[in-house]
C-alpha cells in the first residue's frame, strides 16, 4: 500500500524489477552462489506475485491517470509504463522462444518459473501494452476521436472498492487461463476417452480372463486391497464388471470363509511392488491369500494359463 | 417472462428428483425405514402445489428477456453452445465411466437392473474387510437416474446428461443474474461459469457433484433474491431444492451453512437470528427432513456399527494440534492447491463487505461459512488417515463447485452498488 501512496504512476516498473529480481535470485540459486534454501521461498513469492501485479496494475493506472489529466499520454510516467510493458513483453517472449529452441523446462530449470507463468505474463504484458497504446491511436486519430475520459468518469468507485474490483479482475483472469487451456486439453484427449473399457492399471486383462474362465455362479478371490493392487484388489471396482459372481477379498480374516462353499477360483497376480499374489506354498499344501495366514488346501488345479495369467480352482476340507 | 422460465426449469428438475423417491420407496417399500422418505414426499408436494398457486398469483411479468440481438450477444450464446457441445461429444465418444461411477453410482444402477434392492446391496460386501456398508455411502438419486437411463437403452452413454446438467447450471445463472444484472455482463458471466475447469472437468465424470451443485446453487440464488423480492414462489422451491440436494449428496452438511447464513444475514445478533428461526422455520423443517430420510434408512441398517468410530482421542487430538502447528500445515496443502480460488473467494467478500443489503449479506456468509465447513471438514480428517491430502486437493475443490458460480454472481450484483461518496449522492440501488 505505501508503494501504490505514493507512486501509482510507475506500477508495470515494479513489476518488471519483480521479475528481474526472481529471475536474478533464481540464476542465483542456479549457480548455486548462494544458498539455495534461503532464496527459494523467495523465487516463489516473487513469480506469484509477479503475474496479478502485471495484469492489475496496468488497469488501475489506466483508469487513474486518464481520470486525472487530459493530455495523459504526454505524460512522463505513461510512457515509462509503455516501455516498460514492452520490454517486459519481449523478454518473455525471447524466454519463450528459448524454451521453443533449446529443450523442455528450460525456462523452470534455469529461473524458476513455470512455462504457464511465463506465457500469462506474456499476454498480460500484451495487454496492457495495448491498453497503453489505444489512447494514442484514437486520440491521435481524427476520424476515431471519442471522449474516452468521460466514459470513464460515469463509472464512479472509491479507491480501495477499485483496488479490489481490479484484484478480483485478476483473480478471474487467474482463473479463466487454465479454464481456456482445460477446454483446448481436454478437447485433444478424445482419443484417449474413445479408448475402449478402462485406462486403470491392468484392471481390463483381470477383468477379461475372469469373465472367460470363471463362470457367473462361482467364487472369486482376489487380491487384498492396498497399495500393492490399487484397482484389481478394490472390490467395489471389480465387482461392477464381474457383478454375479460372489467375491472375497484375500484380506478377510474369518478363514470359516473357505468352508461354506465347494469350490473357490483365483487368478494369480503380480502388484505394482513386485510382490506375488497369493503366496502357495507347494509342498505343505497350503495358501495365504493376506500374506499372513496360511490354510490347507484340499485339490489345487490350474485351468488357465494364458498370455501369462494363470487360472487356478481350489478346494478346502470342510 | 423469466420468472416463468426460471419456475419451469426448476420444477422439471425437481420433478426428476421426486421420481427417484418415489420409485425408491415403491422399490423398498412402506416401512418405518422408508417413512421419512414418503413423509418429505408428500410435504414437498404439498409445498409444490402452494407454491404453483402462489406463482400464479405472484410473479414478475414485467420482467423480460432483454439481450440485444448484436454481434457480441451472439457470439457469447455462440461459444456457450460451443463449451456445452464440447462436453457433449466428449460424452458421447467416451467407453468408460468416471472411477466412482465403476464403484459406486453405475454398479448400484447395474445391480438395480438385476432386480437387487438398495437394502439388500449391504449383503454384497460382507466378504469385504475395507469397504462394508460402501454402497449406503451416498444416496440413490444418480444411481436411480442412470438405471433410468439404462432401462431407455438408447445407446448413448450415460455422461449425456451431466453435459445436460452443465448446460442448466448455465442458463439458471444467465436467468438468474438477467435480473439482477446488465445483460452483456450477465452473459460473458454465463459463459465464465460454464467454461469453468472444475465444473467443465464435472461434466466429464458421472459423479453426484454436479447436480448437487446445480440444485444448492439454484436454491441458495432463489432464496436470496426472495430475501429481496419477497415472492413466496421464490421461498418454497427454495426449500424444496434444498431438501433435493441432500438426497443427491449427504456427505457435507451445506444445508447448515445456508441455514446458519439465513438465520445471521440481517445481523450477528442472536435475538434477531431466533426471530429468523421462527420466520424460516419451513426452511429448516425441509432441510432437516432431507438430512434425515436418507440417515433414518441407513442407520437401521447399520445402527451398532457407526462407520467413523468416536471416541475421546478424536476430539483431544485435534484440539491439541492447534497448538502443534497441524492447523497450518492443513492452510498449507489447501492453499497451495486452491489459491486461485481463494482468492477470488476473497476479494469478492472485501468487495461487497460494505454493503449492508441482507441479499449479499447472505451470499457473503454463505460462502464464508462453507469455506470455514470445508476447513474444519479437511482438518478433523487429517487426524483420521493419510488419505486428507487427496482429500483437500481434489474431493473439496470438486464438492465446494457451487461456491464459483455464487462469487461471480455476488462479484457481479456487488458492482451495483458502488459507493458514490465522492460526489456525495446516492446511488440509485441503495
Amino acid at each position: 500500500m505505501i508503494i501504490f501512496r505514493d507512486d501509482y504512476r510507475r506500477p508495470t516498473l515494479y513489476i518488471f524489477l519483480l521479475f528481474i529480481l526472481s529471475l536474478g535470485s533464481s540464476s542465483l540459486k542456479r549457480f548455486s552462489i548462494v544458498n539455495s534454501t534461503l532464496l527459494s521461498p523467495l523465487i516463489s513469492l516473487f513469480s506469484h506475485l509477479v503475474i496479478p501485479l502485471a495484469i492489475i496494475f496496468p488497469i488501475l493506472l489506466f483508469y487513474r491517470v486518464t481520470k486525472n489529466t487530459r493530455n495523459f499520454h504526454h505524460n512522463k510516467n505513461y510512457f515509462t509504463e509503455f516501455s516498460t510493458s514492452l520490454i517486459l513483453f519481449f523478454t518473455t517472449i525471447y524466454l519463450m522462444k528459448m524454451e521453443m529452441t533449446t529443450y523442455n523446462n528450460y525456462i523452470y530449470f534455469n529461473f524458476g518459473i513455470k512455462y504457464q507463468d511465463i506465457q500469462v505474463i506474456t499476454i498480460s504484458s500484451a495487454i496492457s501494452s495495448l491498453i497503453f497504446l489505444l489512447p494514442i491511436i484514437v486520440r491521435e486519430n481524427k476520424y476515431l476521436s471519442i471522449n474516452i475520459s468521460k466514459k470513464i468518469d460515469e463509472f464512479e468507485l472509491s479507491v480501495k472498492n477499485s483496488l479490489l474490483l481490479a484484484f478480483s479482475m485478476a483473480a478471474i483472469y487467474l482463473l479463466i487461463f487454465p479454464s481456456l487451456l482445460n477446454l483446448i486439453e481436454k478437447f485433444h484427449q478424445i482419443d484417449i476417452y474413445n479408448q475402449n473399457k478402462t485406462t486403470y492399471g491392468n484392471l481390463n486383462e483381470y477383468i477379461n480372463i475372469a469373465e472367460k474362465f470363471i463362470g457367473t455362479n462361482n467364487i472369486l478371490v482376489h487380491p487384498p486391497q492396498g497399495s500393492d493392487f490399487p484397482y484389481i484388489g478394490n472390490q467395489p471396482v471389480i465387482r461392477y464388471y464381474l457383478f454375479p459372481r460372489i467375491l472375497i477379498s484375500g484380506g478377510y480374516r474369518d478363514s470359516t470363509v473357505y468352508k461354506k462353499y465347494d469350490k473357490y477360483f483365483f487368478i494369480e497376480s503380480t502388484g505394482t511392488g513386485g510382490t506375488k499374489w497369493p503366496i502357495n506354498n507347494v509342498t505343505d499344501r497350503e495358501i495365504s491369500f493376506d500374506q499372513k495366514e496360511y490354510q490347507k488346501y484340499k485339490t489345487l488345479t490350474l485351468i488357465s494359463s494364458e498370455s501369462g495369467h494363470f487360472v487356478y480352482e481350489i478346494t478346502f476340507d470342510k | 417472462m423469466i420468472d416463468t422460465l426460471i419456475y419451469i426449469i426448476l420444477s422439471i428438475i425437481y420433478l426428476v428428483v421426486v421420481s427417484t423417491q418415489v420409485y425408491f420407496v415403491k422399490l423398498e417399500g412402506i416401512s418405518i425405514r422408508t417413512i421419512a422418505i414418503v413423509f418429505q414426499v408428500i410435504i414437498n408436494s404439498v409445498i409444490w402445489t402452494i407454491s404453483a398457486f402462489s406463482f400464479y398469483k405472484n410473479n414478475d411479468k414485467t420482467r423480460k428477456i432483454i439481450i440485444k440481438r448484436n454481434f457480441f450477444s451472439i457470439l457469447v450464446i455462440l461459444i456457450f453452445i460451443g463449451i456445452i457441445g464440447e462436453s457433449l461429444i466428449l460424452n458421447i465418444s467416451k467407453k468408460t465411466l468416471g472411477f466412482d461411477a465403476i464403484a459406486l453410482y453405475d454398479a448400484r444402477a447395474k445391480f438395480l437392473s438385476y432386480g437387487l434392492k438398495f437394502s439388500q446391496m449391504t449383503q454384497l460386501t460382507i466378504y469385504d474387510n475395507n469397504n462394508s456398508y460402501y454402497y449406503l455411502l451416498y444416496p440413490p438419486f444418480t444411481s436411480i437416474v442412470h438405471y433410468f437411463w439404462n432401462s431407455i437403452n438408447l445407446g448413448i452413454n450415460v455422461g449425456v446428461l451431466y453435459s445436460i446438467n452443465l448446460s442448466f447450471i448455465g442458463i439458471i445463472f444467465l436467468l438468474m443474474a438477467l435480473k439482477k444484472i446488465k445483460p452483456w455482463i450477465a452473459l460473458i458471466c454465463t459463459i465464465l461459469v460454464v467454461s469453468d475447469k472444475t465444473l467443465f472437468n464435472l461434466s466429464l465424470v458421472e459423479y453426484t457433484n454436479l447436480p448437487f451443485t446445480l440444485l444448492i446453487f439454484s436454491s441458495i440464488i432463489l432464496l436470496s433474491q426472495y430475501l429481496k423480492e419477497r415472492r413466496r414462489w421464490q421461498y418454497y422451491l427454495s426449500c424444496i431444492l434444498i431438501g433435493g440436494s441432500i438426497w443427491i449428496r449427504a456427505i457435507e452438511p451445506i444445508w447448515l451453512v445456508v441455514i446458519l447464513s439465513l438465520l445471521l444475514h440481517n445481523q450477528l445478533d442472536i435475538k434477531r437470528a431466533l426471530k429468523n428461526l421462527s420466520k424460516y422455520k419451513l426452511f429448516l423443517l425441509c432441510s432437516l427432513i432431507g438430512f434425515f430420510s436418507w440417515r433414518i434408512f441407513v442407520n437401521l441398517d447399520v445402527l451398532n456399527q457407526s462407520i467413523i468410530k468416536l471416541d475421546i482421542f478424536t476430539i483431544i487430538e485435534p484440539v491439541l494440534g492447534l497448538f502443534s502447528g497441524s492447523l497450518f500445515n492443513v492452510l498449507r496443502v489447501i492453499i497451495s492447491s486452491w489459491w486461485k480460488y481463494l482468492l477470488f473467494y476473497l476479494l469478492t467478500i472485501l468487495f461487497v463487505q460494505k454493503i449492508k443489503n441482507g441479499d449479499i449479506r447472505f451470499l457473503k456468509l454463505t460462502i464464508v461459512y462453507s469455506l470455514v465447513l470445508y476447513l474444519v471438514i479437511i482438518y478433523f480428517s487429517s487426524f483420521v488417515g493419510d488419505w486428507w491430502v487427496g482429500v483437500a486437493k481434489d474431493s473439496i475443490s470438486r464438492s465446494g463447485s457451487y461456491l464459483f458460480p455464487l462469487a461471480i454472481y455476488l462479484l457481479s450484483y456487488g458492482i451495483k452498488f458502488r459507493d458514490n461518496k465522492k460526489n456525495g449522492k446516492k446511488s440509485k440501488n441503495n
